[in-house]
């Protein structure tokens, strides 16, 4: 029997670290939210055309033959279908043509209301200006290399790649927070490469086992958790009530309340210009300047009496519209524990083989979310702590570390 | 079917001027009353060769009309072809008297643009108003009125209302005349009207 010796594997030797330089601004943080977000997004986007328009032209249309049929004195069906060839066409005609305008300039608004929404959720710019970061990506992972905050992403918690025009992004497992490169700033040649080595390596198993350790000095306050639905709701909650959010909500209401006391007006404005037997325009505008003189307060009273009723119950409703991401997350997150380590430096944390330092500078203040303790980052991010998840007498040393290294700010 | 076509024929009447004297039909000259009854106690004279139109099937009841047509048939009415139509409300107008009830009807802007389109979109395309929608005196009492100039061949408008004793009463006078006079015998067909509770 002849034997066929057995070869030993032959593992390609490893390439070389590709290394590079590309800085990080606001603008940048903000297109990697605004590129995720996209698809949802668009599909919001769609739904003021597919949807919203179809059944507010319906509405329109029930309201105006309901409204026709059921006026002179007209009883049952028998009138309808004998007078039906004198209905009046042009209210029905002006609420359609309202309705257009209204889902058609809600479709083109969408893109730039979207966009403040997002701004407001990320908070000011502030004086962060951009930073520059050093990238390596090699056979583990992507090392990030900032100012004030180093971290390693393994294959493992890369999901892919997209662009656009400006920039590339390298998605990772947490939605909201791909790694953003401006295309500008790097050479074709960087990015042919990028582009080759994610698209080959996201996802790729982990190969050495175990969980990464934070690595932090001795004495450091070390806690390990894995953020529940209840902690991850009230951080949700939290972003959506920062004050940047609050400012948002107040413009959007002022913003429904002019829209919605104008939409009287602006009903018999189409409906003037849509008519064939319109009052001539100097005999029709004094009564429309009285009209709005006279009638302006009920639409604007009605509007801020609903608009009102919708910031009270605001509350309310972030609490219903927390629940379903929260869950999502929570079954979305990659499994194991968060493992923190705080100590003079800063903090160092790890969750499987991903690993991340932050330098005390990093951090812009801290807040609380119910059990959370918030460490918030430049430009909408934060690092929650749940207190729980200290060991008994752990959490006075770090409230110490953090009145020594961030000290309370009454606004956030 | 006599009758469906006396109506068409009036109704196209009412907004033409064909703007020849020989156009209009002449009728024999029977003698009658010219003193109208109507429905809720109102009453008028009709002007002096002014003939009242068949009622066809208007819903009246046992003391008058609700609706009535006069035509005018006198020699000069061959060229402005004028008419009256007078329409009476079933439901009372509310009101403490009836200025009130009066100003009541065109309170609202919105109410007193809804009545200007509707007596553009009664008179022609094309109309425009001759007078604003104002109140004037005819005879012993107020009115509401406003006019209306067609385009040429077709017939400008008196759109006048009035409330006396709380009911209503609307007409709608038409002539082809085109000159600064119009109306003078629909004015004193609207004078003359009368109402006995």
């Amino acid at each position: 029997m002849a034997l066929v010796p057995t070869l030993p594997a032959i593992r390609p030797p490893p390439e070389p670290p590709l290394l590079f330089e590309a800085p990080l601004s606001y603008d940048d943080r903000f297109a990697s939210v605004l590129r995720v977000q996209k698809p949802r997004l668009d599909r919001q986007r769609r739904r003021s055309l597919t949807v919203v328009l179809p059944v507010l032209c319906l509405l329109v249309v029930l309201g105006s033959v309901s409204a026709w049929a059921t006026s002179d004195r007209r009883n049952g069906f028998a009138d309808f279908f004998r007078e039906v060839g004198s209905f009046d066409w042009l209210p029905l005609l002006a609420g359609l043509a309202v309705v257009v305008v209204m889902c058609v300039g809600a479709w083109l608004l969408h893109p730039v209301l979207i966009r403040q929404q997002l701004r407001a959720a990320l908070g000011p710019r502030g004086a962060d200006g951009p930073v520059t970061v050093r990238y390596r990506l090699d056979e583990e992972g992507i090392t990030w290399d900032g100012a004030d905050l180093k971290s390693f992403t393994p294959w493992s918690f890369l999901s892919g790649l997209d662009e656009d025009r400006e920039r590339i992004f390298v998605l990772t497992n947490v939605p909201d927070n791909p790694f953003v490169l401006r295309k500008a700033a790097l050479g074709a040649e960087v990015l042919e490469a990028i582009r080759l080595r994610v698209t080959e390596a996201a996802g790729r198993p982990d190969a050495a086992g175990g969980e990464a350790v934070p690595q932090a000095a001795p004495d450091a306050v070390r806690l390990s958790y894995t953020l529940s639905e209840k902690e991850r709701a009230a951080l949700i909650l939290y972003t959506m009530n920062t004050r940047s959010m609050r400012l948002s909500r107040l413009r959007s209401a002022l913003f429904w309340i002019a829209g919605l006391s104008l939409l009287y007006p602006l009903l018999l404005a189409v409906l003037w210009a849509m008519d064939p037997y319109r009052v001539p325009f100097e005999a029709a505008l004094p009564l429309y300047l009285e009209m709005i003189r006279a009638d302006a307060w009920q639409p604007a009273i009605g509007a801020t009496a609903l608009v009102g009723l919708m910031l009270a119950i605001n509350p309310l409703l972030r609490r219903f519209a927390a629940r379903d991401p929260a869950r999502q997350a929570t079954a979305a997150a990659r499994p194991g524990d968060y493992h923190v380590a705080f100590d003079a430096d800063g903090l160092a944390s790890s969750h499987g083989r991903a690993q991340a330092r932050f330098h005390w500078e990093a951090f812009r203040g801290r807040a609380r979310a119910g059990d959370l303790i918030l460490l918030k980052l430049p430009w909408g991010s934060v690092v929650p702590v749940p207190a729980r998840a200290f060991a008994s007498g752990d959490l006075p040393r770090f409230e110490a570390l953090l009145a020594r290294h961030l000290p309370l700010r009454s606004r956030r | 079917m006599m009758r469906l076509r006396r109506r068409l024929a009036a109704l196209a009447m009412l907004a033409l001027c064909p703007g020849l004297a020989d156009a209009q039909e002449q009728t024999a000259d029977v003698p009658w009353n010219r003193t109208v009854t109507l429905d809720q106690g109102f009453s008028l004279v009709a002007p002096e060769g002014w003939k009242l139109e068949d009622a066809g099937d208007d819903e009246g009841d046992a003391t008058g009309r609700r609706r009535v047509h006069l035509v005018c048939r006198t020699p000069a009415c061959k060229r402005t072809q004028e008419t009256c139509t007078l329409l009476l409300r079933a439901e009372p107008v509310a009101g403490a008297d009836d200025a009130a009830r009066l100003a009541g009807l065109y309170a609202e802007p919105l109410a007193r643009y809804f009545r200007l389109r509707a007596v553009l979109k009664s008179t022609s395309a094309g109309a425009s108003l001759r007078s604003p929608l104002q109140t004037l005196r005819i005879g012993e009492r107020d009115w509401t009125a406003v006019e209306t100039d067609a385009k040429h061949n077709k017939k400008s408008g008196l759109f006048a209302e009035t409330v006396i004793g709380g009911r209503y009463l609307g007409a709608i006078c038409r002539t082809c005349e085109t000159g600064a006079i119009r109306h003078r015998d629909a004015r004193a067909l609207l004078a003359s009207i009368r109402r006995r509770e």
